[in-house]
């Protein structure tokens, strides 16, 4: 997704908010976020947590993986 | 968790892939989406010899207004089915219970002619297409057929489908705004409906079918026999179970099926009717 090393802005929402930890997770759950959002480039909290269904998180970080892609979706 | 060893085919088209199919013998099957028959072949219940590969035969994915009914191409996705504008329309109930299909990722994968040919009774749609009263288009070396959706499912994992018969299209007929409702239950978000129910009621008729009470879907022809006799919603679920062979299994017992049935039904029903 990074083209010339540069993050894609949701890689680079994910690492600003905290969204991985362990990083085990984090290519499906970016993938999914990405096309989440090109699905629903506006979503709520509960639409992001619908859209990330089937993506688990061992350290249990769906919290901040939830805040990344409000923040991606935001613009920030 | 690894499947025996196979070889892999892709067809271009349907008509290439039925001669295929045809080449390989018995111990070929289509790939559509994977999601069905990948499971089964890793826990080797399923191990064909020769995957023929139908996914890229994209001109059987469409989702057309057609009339009186709604023609979908046998490999749209349940993603597509679930987001249709034309579907929302003309067949709600259809596009609501795609949603219910596993979790994004399997709905972006698996499709509506998979899920179908597949003929899961714990299958979502299989069961939702029956409600509606669907025919499907099924085309083989010497051309198509239908097959009414109350003829093709057989036995467990069997429908009416020849070894070298390929499901092309699912007709569904418009609701014409008659109410419907859909009902999973089960114990984890993705699951398989431990119980489901597909309804619609509307101009004093109705369909309903079940999910995963018994080895094909069922349809709870009893239920909407008495409600067309005037029954009301209450004493029509009690009937939910009567055409059904309820399994049991890790998840319920032959009795709570029935029980969950009779619930869901009411339910359905109520919400059905409003």
């Amino acid at each position: 997704m990074a083209v010339d090393g540069v993050m894609h802005p949701m890689q680079q929402a994910f690492m600003e908010n905290h969204g991985l930890q362990c990083g085990y997770c984090t290519p499906g759950m970016v993938m999914a976020a990405t096309s989440l959002l090109k699905e629903n480039p506006h979503p709520s909290e509960e639409e992001v947590r619908i859209g990330l269904e089937g993506n688990l998180c061992r350290c249990t970080g769906y919290h901040n993986i939830v805040k990344s892609v409000l923040a991606c979706a935001a613009g920030e | 968790m690894i499947p025996a060893a196979f070889d892999y085919v892709r067809a271009g088209s349907a008509a290439e892939a039925i001669s295929l199919i045809g080449q390989h013998g018995d111990e070929a099957k289509f790939l559509a989406g994977g999601h069905s028959l990948l499971p089964l072949m890793k826990l080797r219940l399923a191990s064909p010899s020769v995957l023929v590969d139908i996914g890229r035969v994209s001109d059987l994915n469409y989702i057309r207004d057609a009339g009186d009914h709604i023609a979908i191409g046998a490999l749209t996705r349940h993603m597509d089915v679930e987001t249709s504008a034309v579907l929302k329309e003309h067949v709600p109930l259809l596009a609501h219970a795609a949603g219910y299909v596993g979790d994004p990722q399997v709905r972006h994968r698996g499709t509506l002619g998979g899920t179908i040919a597949h003929a899961d009774p714990a299958s979502d749609l299989p069961a939702t297409t029956l409600a509606l009263g669907a025919t499907y288009v099924v085309q083989g070396p010497n051309g198509t057929r239908e097959i009414a959706a109350t003829d093709f499912y057989q036995g467990f994992l069997e429908s009416a489908l020849e070894p070298d018969e390929m499901l092309t299209e699912i007709r569904v007929p418009k609701m014409g705004g008659a109410g419907w409702s859909f009902q999973k239950f089960n114990r984890r978000a993705q699951d398989w409906a431990i119980v489901g129910v597909a309804a619609w009621r509307g101009n004093g008729s109705s369909g309903v079918a079940l999910v995963n009470m018994g080895s094909t879907p069922i349809l709870a022809g009893s239920v909407s026999a008495a409600l067309a006799g005037g029954a009301s919603v209450a004493d029509a679920a009690q009937l939910a179970a009567a055409d059904a062979e309820p399994q049991a299994d890790l998840n319920a017992s032959t009795e709570y099926r029935t029980h969950l049935a009779k619930v869901l039904v009411r339910r359905a029903l109520d919400e059905a009717s409003h």
